[in-house]
Formats: C-alpha cells, structure tokens, sequence
C-alpha cells in the first residue's frame, strides 16, 4: 500500500486538507423533514429528498475554500425514476409470464447497461459544480460494455484471478474520463498495486478463513452435543469476514484511488485514510442506526463525511484561469435512476 | 447586500463583488454594474440566469431566502430548521406514521389478500411444495390404513370449514423437518411421518390438520408476504438514503418483525382449530394433547422467541385453556 503524501508534487502548493462545514444538527431536521414528506406522499417526495440530501452534502463539502455545487432537477429524477420502475415492473411482468419475451428483454438490456452506466456518469459528472464550472464525463460504449459487462464475466471465469483488472479497469474508466473545465481527469493506478492490494486484503484473509473453518469444523466433529449451534455460529462467522473483507477492500480502493488522482498538472491528491480508523467509524455508525432505529443515521452520515474531508488533501495551482467551461444541456436522469435502482455504485 | 465572490459565466477565475439582490444589480470590485437575476440558490452560492454565480462571504440572509422561495418551500425551510421543539414534533410525528403505518398494514393484509384471485395463491402453493418436496421430502412409511383413518378426519374437519375446495393431504418422512405440518398457501398440507409416530392417536393428528386448515381458510401466508413486502417497502424509505445498510440486513429487520406476526397468525389458527374441532363433533382439548405431545421437549426461554415464527408453548397452552374455560 502506499503511504500518505508520497505523491507530492513541488511545484503545486502545500497540501490542505478538505473540509467538511456540515453539523448533525442541521442535518437531522433535513433529513428527519425528508423521511416524513417521503412517507406522506407516498415515496413521490423522495426525488425532491435526494436534492435536498445532496445539496447539503456537497454544498458543504470544501475544496481550497470553495464548496461544490449539486444542480439535478427533483422533477428530472422524478421522471426517471418513473421510468425505471415502470421497466422493472414490465420485466417482473415478462418473467412469470412470457418467458421468451422476458428472455429477449434480458438480452436487450444486457447490451443497454453499459449506455445507461454512461448515462449515469455523464448526468453525475454534469450536475456536479465547483467554482462555477460543471464536470464533464465523455464515455465510451464498447469501453464500457468491456469494463462493466465482459471483465466480470472473465472474472468469474478465471475463478477471481482477474478481479483486480476488473477493478482497475472499472476506476480507471470512471475516473480518467472525467474532465473539469477543459482539463481531463486522470488516476494513475496500476495492475502491480491492485494485485498487491487483492491479495493482502482478499486472498490471505480468506485462506486464513478457510484454514480456520477448517479446523473449527474438524473439532465440531469430534464433539459430541452443540454440533447445530456451533454450525450456526460458524455460518455467521463467515459471513461476516467476507462482509468485512468486502468493506476493508472498499476503503483500500478509495485510499488507492485518492493517491492517484490529479487533475491535469492543476491539482493533485493525496489522502491519510487510515483503513482501522475508517472501518471503525463505518462498523459503528451501523450499531448506533440500528440501536436508535435509524433516528442516528444524520450523525452517522455527517461523521463519515467529515472524516473523509479531513483525510483527503489536495495540492493546487491558485491559478484558475486555464479553466473554462461549456454552457450546459438538460440531460435525463434515467441512467442515474437505473444505478440507483440497481445497486451500482460507481464512487464518483 | 450579499458580498462574496464572483464568476463570470463560464469561468472559474474569481472577483470581489456584492450582489444587490433588492435591486437585481451585481457591483463588481473595479465600481462596474451588472443587471443579474436569481435563477437559484444553494447553501452560500447564488447562480444568476445568465451562468455566472456568486459565492456569499457569509450565510445567505433570511431574507433573501425568503423573497426566492414559495410558500411551501418556505414551509419545508421551517420544518427543517433546528430547534428542539421542531425536532421534538418531528421525531413524534414519525413515530406516529411508522405505528400508524404498522396499524394500516396489519389491517390491510387481510381485505388485501382477498383482492387476489385463489388460483395464483394456489399455484405459489404448488410451487412452495414442489420445491421442498426435492429437497426435504421422502415417500412416506406409515402404514396405509393408519393413513386412511386419518384422511377421513380430514374430509371430515374440512366439510366443517370454509374452504371451498379441500386441499390435497400429503404424507412425507422427513429427517430435517421433523415432526411437523406444512400448510402451503392454498394448499397442499403435508403431514410428516415424524408427527404422526410422535402424536400415537389418529384424533391428535386430526387436531393439527385443523390448525393447518386454519391457516389455508385465513390466507396467512398471502397475509405474510403483504405484510413482509409492505414493511421492506416502508423501511426501504427510511433506511434507503444510508448506503452502508445492506439489503440483507434491512430484510433481517424485517424478517423479525414479521416473526413477530407470525406468532398472533399461530395462536388465531389453534382458536380456529378448537371451534372446528367441536363443530366436527371432537373434543375440543384435543389441540392443547397435540400441543402438549409436540412440545413437551422443546424448553420454553422467552429470550429466544424473538427469531421464532411461533409463539412460546405455555402461551399458547394458556390461550387454549381459557377457550376451553370459555365454551364449558
């Protein structure tokens, strides 16, 4: 892994950490006054909720003293979300009844995926504002049908040999194509620290599981009474390291990810993410929502936030008249709405 | 006056100005005027409609807000503001709606389910049975006069009932169920081996298949499922906006919300199964024998109901009593 600040770069300005301004306490009435409009309107409320939500997320999220901007249309997310779930109902429908429809459909949207992905990330990248300019991202189809749709299928072939190319392919592509006022994005990763990464974090962790599995299962056996519940205990067991395994590597990712990135020679980033640290607030935000009945997941969110600004620094050029932006067009969520829908988290 | 920094349109470069928002005019550092209108406003930024934007020194004054917002949005600015009294009326009313929610849902259930059609209960019925019947279910070894008797208690218990058409009765050995019955949504009921060498009188297996019928005639599966798909669908709404909840944890919550209606489905199903076991002209103490055979193993610690889908044994044997006090 590597260390904090070993990217720095001499001819940018000292290293500042980002900031973030946000407090519980002017979250929880946003978030509480979300919930109750969401509810009472039937879920219809939850697009304008997601606007609010982000805002002040990103409103409050500090670059070198400049906050970014969040500029989707509640109605534009409305429309999509609409339409996603009008498509998941029509597909529910095909399943249990027309099977060869529903098999058509299947394939047709296999091929779509990687266009609503691009479509996802352009409508992100375009409602996303920083010092009064957006973010561009210009994608490609074949790039992404290879990255989102071939690389996991190859990697699942290869028995989980090639997930760390599948990974860094999915990063890269998210990233590199990202630009900001003319000047492109870029994450220098490469297929050494992945590798090195899968297999500190994956590959050792899980043999040590297996190996103890093993021998828990071979004690089991020769026991008599308490075979049932020590199974159960065993179940449970494993699944939570592969839960902590998965997160672990997300954090990884993100620290690997925030050490790479640099845009054009303006800005550069470094992070001082300590992984326990991270893993910690992430495990124990999750007791505390779930003993306050979610009533704790303002402060959990805020706390999160905050850390991470804390940790990720960022060197910069102070001169900001390279940058010129373009005038902007209404683009559809639907991609976006998809993502959502789907579960695809694509960590921009 | 809002002062801060300004960005021409399509630029990042900044330059000092003030924003006369009153008079719609922006005044820029070097004494130069620029006409500019609001389009909108977020946290300490203003964008005009032209593509410039200006970012506020401060926090954007109360009264600018108020003259850019509607009435409701004014209104939902109120609500969200913090004080203790707002969120003390906040966290009252959503705890109002959830139990509110909760009410609705157990009572909707029931008038919910009658709206689908008895065919599509049955064919998920099937469907159910044919899946555990690969993996769980071996022919039965019980001999066969012993099945006729009970089959015939049966015919007899469902002419009592309101089931319209009589679900199919099954006999299965079955080492990882056990000694059980199964009602599968609209039918068929299956009846383990197990049970029947536990329970040694034909009648205490009749009792059983009473409480399963009960089951069938009330939909509780179909009650189930509304009651588990609405109670995901509520709590996907609270807990959506957080992404470190996974969906298998949300449906652990869940899941044992429903267990918990689960165990009022149980005690309603043996009421039923002791009215119809007098209609049909059996001792009505024939469901507490059958209870009492069942469970005389199991331990009865009421910390681990919580995961059960069935309520504690002495509960239900209490609640089997007072009917019996009740029709003596």
């Amino acid at each position: 892994m590597q260390e904090p600040h070993t990217q720095l770069d001499h001819s940018l300005g000292k290293p500042r950490p980002m900031r973030f301004s946000g407090f519980t306490s002017e979250y929880f009435g946003i978030w509480l006054s979300n919930l109750l409009l969401s509810i009472i309107t039937l879920g219809i409320y939850s697009a304008w909720a997601k606007v609010r939500r982000l805002q002040y997320f990103y409103n409050h999220t500090y670059l070198d003293d400049y906050a970014f901007g969040y500029h989707a249309e509640a109605m534009q997310i409305l429309k999509g979300r609409v339409i996603v779930v009008g498509t998941l109902i029509l597909l529910n429908i095909a399943a249990s009844f027309f099977p060869v429809i529903y098999t058509f459909l299947i394939i047709i949207l296999f091929f779509a995926i990687p266009y609503l992905i691009n479509l996802s990330l352009e409508f992100n990248a375009k409602i996303t504002s920083y010092r009064n300019l957006r973010f561009k991202f210009s994608g490609d189809y074949w790039e992404a049908f290879l990255t989102f749709q071939i690389m996991p299928i190859l990697t699942v072939l290869s028995l989980g040999l090639l997930a760390p190319v599948a990974v860094k392919k999915a990063f890269g592509y998210v990233y590199n194509n990202l630009s900001y006022g003319g000047k492109h994005l870029t994450a220098d990763l490469t297929y050494t620290l992945f590798y090195l990464m899968f297999l500190k974090v994956v590959v050792l962790p899980i043999l040590a599981m297996l190996g103890l599995v093993y021998i828990t299962t071979a004690i089991q056996l020769n026991l008599d009474g308490g075979v049932e519940l020590g199974m159960f205990i065993l179940v449970f067991a494993v699944y939570f390291t592969i839960l902590f395994i998965f997160v672990i590597y997300r954090i990884c990712c993100l620290r690997l990810i925030f050490n790479a990135l640099r845009l054009d020679s303006y800005m550069r980033f470094s992070n001082t993410i300590s992984s326990p640290r991270l893993l910690w607030i992430l495990f124990s935000n999750l007791v505390a929502i779930v003993f306050t009945v979610g009533l704790a997941i303002p402060w959990a969110q805020v706390r999160k936030s905050r850390y991470l600004c804390d940790n990720i620094q960022t060197q910069t050029n102070p001169d900001f008249s390279d940058f010129i932006g373009t005038a902007q067009k209404v683009q559809s969520s639907i991609g976006e709405e998809f993502a959502d829908f789907e579960g695809v988290e694509l960590g921009l | 006056m809002i002062r801060g920094k300004y960005f021409a349109p399509a630029s990042a470069v900044t330059i000092s100005a003030e924003y006369d928002w009153q008079n719609k005019q922006l005044i820029l550092s070097t004494g130069a005027y620029i006409p500019m209108c609001v389009e909108s406003f977020q946290g300490r930024q203003i964008f005009f409609d032209n593509g410039a934007s200006l970012v506020a020194d401060t926090v954007l004054p109360r009264e600018f807000i108020n003259t850019q917002h509607n009435k409701v949005q004014r209104g939902i600015a109120a609500m969200e503001l913090f004080s203790w009294r707002n969120i003390l009326f906040l966290v009252m009313a959503f705890v109002a709606l959830i139990l509110t929610l909760r009410i609705v849902l157990v009572y909707a259930a029931p008038i919910t389910v009658n709206l689908i059609p008895l065919s599509l209960e049955r064919e998920i019925g099937e469907l159910g049975y044919n899946r555990i019947n690969d993996m769980h279910f071996e022919p039965s070894r019980i001999e066969l006069d012993k099945r006729l008797d009970i089959i015939e208690m049966y015919k007899e218990l469902h002419r009592y009932s309101q089931v319209e058409t009589r679900p199919e009765l099954f006999f299965h050995s079955s080492e990882t169920i056990g000694a059980n019955a199964l009602a599968f949504p609209g039918g068929p009921i299956v009846v383990t081996d197990e049970l029947i060498q536990k329970l040694d009188k034909p009648e205490l297996v009749a009792a059983v298949l009473a409480h399963e019928l009960a089951h069938i005639e009330e939909r509780h599966s179909m009650q189930q499922i509304m009651i588990v798909s609405g109670s995901l669908a509520i709590a996907s709404v609270i807990f959506g906006a957080e992404e470190g909840i996974s969906e298998d944890f949300l449906a652990a919550i869940v899941n044992l919300y429903a267990f918990q209606h689960s165990q009022s489905f149980e005690l309603a199903s043996d009421a039923y199964a002791h009215q119809l076991l007098m209609k049909a002209g059996y001792s009505p103490s024939l469901m507490a024998e059958a209870l009492e055979a069942l469970l005389h193993e199991t331990s009865d610690k009421s910390e681990t109901l919580w995961f059960s889908t069935h309520p504690a044994k002495n509960e239900r044997l209490d609640a089997l009593e007072a009917l019996n006090l009740d029709s003596n």
